[in-house]
């Protein structure tokens, strides 16, 4: 796949996706469409808009008093939303719906915690209070652990779901076999596999994957697998070289580098693969021999926050290390 | 005719006589020109009523609009779709907190009003495992008949549904409105980054489904 000719159409054309092109240009918009606004021929806009409301309530037409026209229109919607309050407040019992609506399935249309949801061929889609939505992808099972008295948490036992919320931080959560998945207010889809890995990546925003006490934050454009055996792994942007992520999937894999080539490939990244880095410095299983080498690449790029010490950062100070990756995080972009 | 009066507009050096009338300038066009304007000038005077400059925000963002409606709601309702979500925004622009950001504010309507029509359909994008894609195949490979490539072409939209929707609505963008990476990020309020990644994420994701429903 050609990246730039898809990203600007720019350089060698892509067969592929120019097929595609060519395919699906028959529903593109027809620029010549024109809008159709309810507007008179010499009545503005925003009078219009008002007169075709007025319209709908039936009021009479005035067409000489535009001004007393708009005051009625504005009596009768206050009317009219006064008798929705009276409605909301003392009329039938409000039905309290604990849990997460579904769109898509036969049968049962709100989940509620314990519930869970297995999709077959379909997608489903949950709406997750006011927070957005969640599509949960075919063949994937997902359980509700909870509506919102904690937070709003989901478990994803296998498959996938992609995750569109915009809400507090950690309101929203997605456990899985390799741990949990935290929303930090974002867009991301998880994967799990059915040994239980999971893969995690990141459109928009920042996700917290937390497993066993130790936290691996993967931002927009950044990816993670995790596993039940030893939770996340160290996050890495998806566009980082070819030689970084070998290096780093070697390091995964083996506990240890293959050759001098992967060291300089991994230690002489770009700015934003520091988000590699931090991880690989942060985890308390990482050899001392990388913590080292990464406590050296990531002084060259960041210099330290004041108050704090190599020997505090080093010996794994807490909050020495929480000031230095806020440092670090506008590089990594964070939004 | 004087010199100035056929002195070409915007040619500022074609009117060497002081004293001749001032010709319309490039500024004074960027001024009343619509279409030159931003979206903050055009959300400011489309607030006072200024109708060609709402039509101006229609004509930058209705293909934007259209692409996610068409990326989320019934195929055959986009354009029904696109006219009522220009409505709306025409109804509650006042509302607009951060006019810059008309066309996010835009897509997101457009999200909401393409998903209430789905439901309203009492469905969700269909799935349907019978598609049947070969997006490998060379175009001369077909008999290209306009009722085959009509099929064609709904058959590989819905695979394009059928994925997660910051994919499916950059895809739709980007192949069926033909809006290049950058402009997607102006028009929707994502950053250059998210709308790389939905990109590549979204072709690799399009391309596994067009096989497996090929193969099915």
């Amino acid at each position: 796949m050609n990246e730039r000719y898809l990203w600007d159409k720019s350089g060698e054309s892509d067969p592929e996706i120019a097929r595609l092109e060519t395919l699906l240009e028959r529903f593109r918009h027809a620029p010549t469409a024109e809008l159709e606004l309810p507007i008179g021929a010499h009545a503005s806009a925003a009078s219009d808009i008002v007169d075709t409301e007025a319209d709908l309530l039936g009021a009479p037409d005035v067409s000489d008093a535009s001004g007393s026209r708009t005051k009625r229109v504005l009596v009768l919607l206050a009317a009219a939303a006064a008798m929705v309050c009276v409605w909301f407040f003392l009329g039938p019992e409000r039905p309290v719906v604990r849990g997460y609506p579904i769109v898509g399935l036969e049968g049962r249309r709100v989940l509620r915690v314990g519930d869970e949801v297995t999709t077959g061929e379909q997608q489903a889609e949950l709406q997750i209070a006011e927070l957005g939505h969640v599509s949960v992808e075919p063949q994937s099972r997902v359980r509700v652990e909870d509506c919102g008295e904690l937070a709003h948490r989901l478990y994803l036992e296998t498959g996938s779901i992609h995750a569109r919320i915009l809400g507090e931080p950690r309101a929203f959560q997605v456990g899985t076999p390799a741990g949990l998945t935290v929303d930090l207010g974002c867009e991301y889809t998880l994967e799990v596999a059915p040994d239980g890995r999971a893969l995690l990546e990141v459109l928009t925003g920042q996700v917290a994957f937390e497993f066993d006490g130790r936290i691996v934050y993967v931002p927009a454009g950044a990816a993670c697998v995790s596993t039940p055996e030893r939770g996340p792994g160290l996050p890495l942007f998806e566009d980082s070289t070819r030689e970084f992520k070998q290096a780093v999937a070697t390091l995964e894999s083996h506990g240890r580098l293959d050759s001098v080539e992967q060291e300089a490939a991994l230690f002489d990244g770009t700015r934003e693969d520091t988000l590699t880095l931090w991880h690989l410095f942060d985890d308390a299983r990482t050899p001392a021999e990388l913590t080292l080498r990464a406590f050296e690449r990531l002084s060259k790029v960041f210099p330290k926050p004041e108050g704090a010490t190599d020997a505090g950062l080093l010996s794994g100070d807490r909050e020495m290390r929480a000031a230095w990756m806020e440092a670090m995080k506008p590089s990594w972009r964070v939004q | 005719m004087t010199a100035a009066e056929s002195a070409p507009i915007g040619n500022r050096e074609s009117s060497p006589h002081a004293q001749a009338p001032r010709v319309r300038s490039v500024d004074d066009l960027a001024v009343e020109d619509p279409a030159a304007q931003s979206d903050v000038e055009l959300v400011t005077r489309a607030r006072t009523g200024d109708r060609l400059a709402f039509a101006a925000l229609y004509a930058r963002h209705a293909a934007s609009v259209h692409g996610v409606c068409l990326a989320t709601g019934p195929i055959d309702e986009a354009n029904d779709l696109v006219q009522e979500v220009f409505l709306s925004a025409l109804r509650a622009i006042d509302q607009l907190e951060d006019p810059g950001r008309i066309g996010a504010w835009l897509v997101t309507i457009a999200r909401n009003r393409a998903r209430d029509a789905l439901r309203e359909r009492g469905r969700v994008v269909p799935i349907d495992a019978s598609v049947t894609v070969d997006a490998h195949a060379s175009p001369r490979a077909h008999t290209t008949t306009d009722e085959v490539d009509e099929d064609e072409a709904r058959a590989v939209l819905a695979v394009i549904q059928s994925l997660p929707e910051s994919y499916r609505e950059t895809l739709v963008l980007r192949l069926v409105e033909g809006l290049t990476g950058p402009e997607i990020a102006d028009r929707t309020g994502l950053t250059h980054g998210s709308v790389r990644v939905n990109l590549h994420r979204g072709m690799k994701l399009l391309r596994e489904r067009l096989e497996r429903t090929g193969e099915s």
